[in-house]
């Protein structure tokens, strides 16, 4: 034995120890002062240093099993919270799997906070090790994107972006986190309590022109978007429909902002909206556009989109005033505050209210099918009656979606969380375990399709992981319905990889997974089906199997105006 | 095509004038010409001569849309350009 080799093995100065003022430790300590208590999220290399921090932090951290998933579970918290939702993943991969749940806030405006990890700013532009640009790919999809180039600024641009996510337009803000900064001593000015978004702008609108219209007007209708909910108005719009009895449309976003049982509630409009919604709009002389943006599949054809209608257009972005359709009259600003402050005056718009009326009353969904085969249709309207106004649908994007927005009753646009903008699959089952343990009361049922499902599938596991139980209603019907149904009316049936006739059996994958799951073949089975779903005290799937030739409709054709609708 | 000029003070932050070049093309405009001055102050004046590659596209909204981003400091609108409020707009912000 030589001299060297008896030296302890162990150094004889303890180690130092480690030092709970990293940027990693102000990043975990600035969400706790801002009021976060729960991150979605899934470790990797770079935001390694965060996942340290958050040993003992008082943050809940849900470990997804893909991280696109973080990203819709913190879209569905948001959107129940108004408040941003977080999310968390590491450079690179990690980064790159959170961009379609981004864009996904972006489209819908959904305030999001996302934290990446980053390689070391000495690498960074070297193609390093799980190295991407994501502050760079995710300018197109972010409200705004922020580096941090300084430990000390950690705590004050966090701030800053959930100011920026949760004022004016909500949307998603990215913050990237280099590991060297991560890792680097900070000592950071101490930073005011999270400030507090300021009153948005009100109000003493000046709506004369507007009134004059209106008053002119024989026959108005009211078009309800998603910015309703998001400017809080949702009061004021219920209040405005009550008195003016003006009749009343929604976007898909705009569901649930008006009382689903007001009689001048018309439903919702576009490629698959009510011939009440469409006739109305199509024939009025009047569109009072309220929070949306005259999207494609709202307008169809835009020329054809209520053409001899006047526009008063109120929306809190000024950018979206006139981007799609001149208007007449533009109220930028508070929505509540317009809509209250909104004089109606007299309205002589009786015989239009008849015209309306009489309409949906002929037009009222018919839910008798022939057969004993589960109608998807009726089938919902029965768990949406059944769940109440405890009811929150999380969806999937296909024809369920549709079906739900269709027939699903909601009583506050809270209570429909769907990928609008972007129509994600995949967003069904992230976002209902988001919302499941953001309302645990409630009753959550993700709706999903057999093409959907299988785009977030692994979520199961973080279902079962941290026993939420997410009712999930699958309607497979063994191919991607609505493509199959575009391919049978404007592709001459030249059907074309939609056949999902080979998809394992959902019920056996949800038992591998440790989810309770059954099967319903019948049409006597869903009563029992619905409330066994609903008294689930844990993850519980249902695999419906459905009529793979069934429809969505109405159905308004791409390029077409929404008076041409086909119907079955 | 018609073509306009589009003016405007810039934080000199990191990734603003990507942001803004983005925005730019992402909306249906081609940038004929681009000149960036000098920071002064933390800001840097941008001019751009912009085409709309549909006709339908405006400049009036590509200026709010620019206008929406947190690095845009001003908006100048040359008179050369018209950067127009909708036809018969009202506002219901407070009127100071």
């Amino acid at each position: 034995m030589t001299a060297q080799s008896t030296a302890p093995i162990i150094a004889d100065t303890a180690p130092a120890p480690r030092s709970i003022n990293t940027g990693a430790h102000w990043v975990v300590r600035t969400l706790e002062q801002i009021g976060v208590t729960r991150i979605f999220g899934y470790p990797g290399g770079s935001i390694m240093p965060v996942y340290d921090a958050l040993v003992g932090s008082r943050l809940q951290h849900i470990l997804v099993r893909h991280e696109q998933a973080a990203a819709f579970a913190a879209d569905a918290q948001a959107r129940l919270t108004g408040t941003a939702g977080v999310c968390l993943a590491t450079s690179g991969p990690g980064a790159t799997n959170l961009l379609t749940g981004i864009a996904n806030a972006y489209m819908d405006s959904v305030p999001m906070v996302i934290l990446t990890g980053q390689v070391p700013t000495s690498v960074m532009g070297t193609d390093a090790f799980q190295e991407i640009d994501i502050f760079g790919m995710s300018l197109p999809v972010c409200k705004h994107s922020i580096i941090v180039r300084d430990p000390d600024r950690i705590p004050e641009l966090i701030r800053q972006a959930f100011q920026i996510a949760e004022t004016g337009r909500p949307g998603p803000v990215l913050v990237d986190l280099p590991k060297d900064i991560l890792q680097a001593e900070a000592h950071p000015p101490i930073s005011p309590s999270r400030p507090k978004p300021g009153p948005s702008r009100s109000i003493s609108p000046r709506l004369d022109a507007a009134t004059a219209l209106l008053a002119s007007s024989k026959r108005p209708v009211l078009y309800i978007g998603g910015g309703v909910a998001l400017g809080g108005a949702v009061d004021a719009l219920r209040d405005f429909m009550s008195r003016t009895g003006i009749p009343a449309v929604a976007t898909l976003k705009g569901l649930g902002c008006s009382h689903p049982d007001a009689q001048n509630f018309m439903g919702m409009l576009g490629m698959h909206g009510s011939r009440e919604a469409n006739m109305a709009v199509q024939e009025s002389d009047l569109l009072i556009c309220c929070g949306a943006r005259f999207d494609d599949r709202a307008t169809g054809r835009p020329d054809g989109f209520a053409p001899s209608a006047k526009i008063i257009h109120m929306d809190a972005d000024s950018a979206e005033i006139g981007k799609l359709r001149t208007v007449d009259i533009a109220v930028h600003g508070n929505l509540a505050a317009a809509l209250y402050a909104f004089d109606t005056g007299y309205l002589d718009i009786s015989d239009w209210r008849d015209i309306c009326l009489q309409r949906k009353r002929e037009h009222a969904f018919d839910y008798d099918a022939p057969g004993n085969g589960i109608f998807a249709p009726a089938m919902l309207r029965q768990l949406s009656e059944a769940a109440g106004d405890d009811f929150i649908a999380t969806c999937d994007v296909g024809q369920h979606q549709m079906w739900v927005a269709q027939h699903c009753r909601f009583n506050t646009p809270e209570a429909h969380l769907t990928s609008a903008g972007l129509g994600a699959m995949g967003y069904g089952l992230p976002a209902g375990i988001g919302a499941t343990l953001q309302c645990p009361n409630k009753k959550v049922v993700t709706i999903t399709g057999d093409g959907s499902i299988m785009m977030n599938i692994q979520e199961l596991a973080t279902a079962r992981r941290y026993n939420i139980p997410v009712r999930i209603l699958l309607l497979d019907n063994s191919s991607l319905g609505l493509v199959r149904q575009w391919q049978e009316h404007f592709f001459e049936e030249n059907y074309s990889e939609i056949d999902l006739y080979d998809n394992p059996d959902f019920a056996d994958v949800a038992r591998a997974f440790g989810v309770e799951a059954f099967t319903v073949h019948s049409r006597d089975q869903v009563p029992d089906a619905i409330e066994r779903l609903l008294n689930a005290t844990g993850p519980i799937l249902a695999h419906v199997l459905i009529n793979p030739r069934e429809n969505v409709w109405p159905l308004v054709p791409p390029g077409k105006s929404n008076t041409e609708m086909m119907e079955n | 095509m018609n073509t306009n000029l589009l003016s405007v003070s810039l934080a000199e932050n990191e990734g603003a004038l990507t942001r803004l070049i983005g925005l730019v093309e992402r909306r249906g405009f081609s940038i004929n010409a681009l000149d960036k001055s000098a920071p002064t102050g933390g800001e840097s004046r941008i001019t751009m001569e912009v085409c709309a590659r549909e006709d339908a596209r405006r400049i009036d909204i590509l200026a709010r849309q620019v206008s929406r981003l947190l690095d845009v400091n001003t908006i100048f609108a040359p008179q050369d350009i018209h950067v127009s409020e909708p036809t018969g707009r009202q506002s219901c912000r407070p009127q100071s």
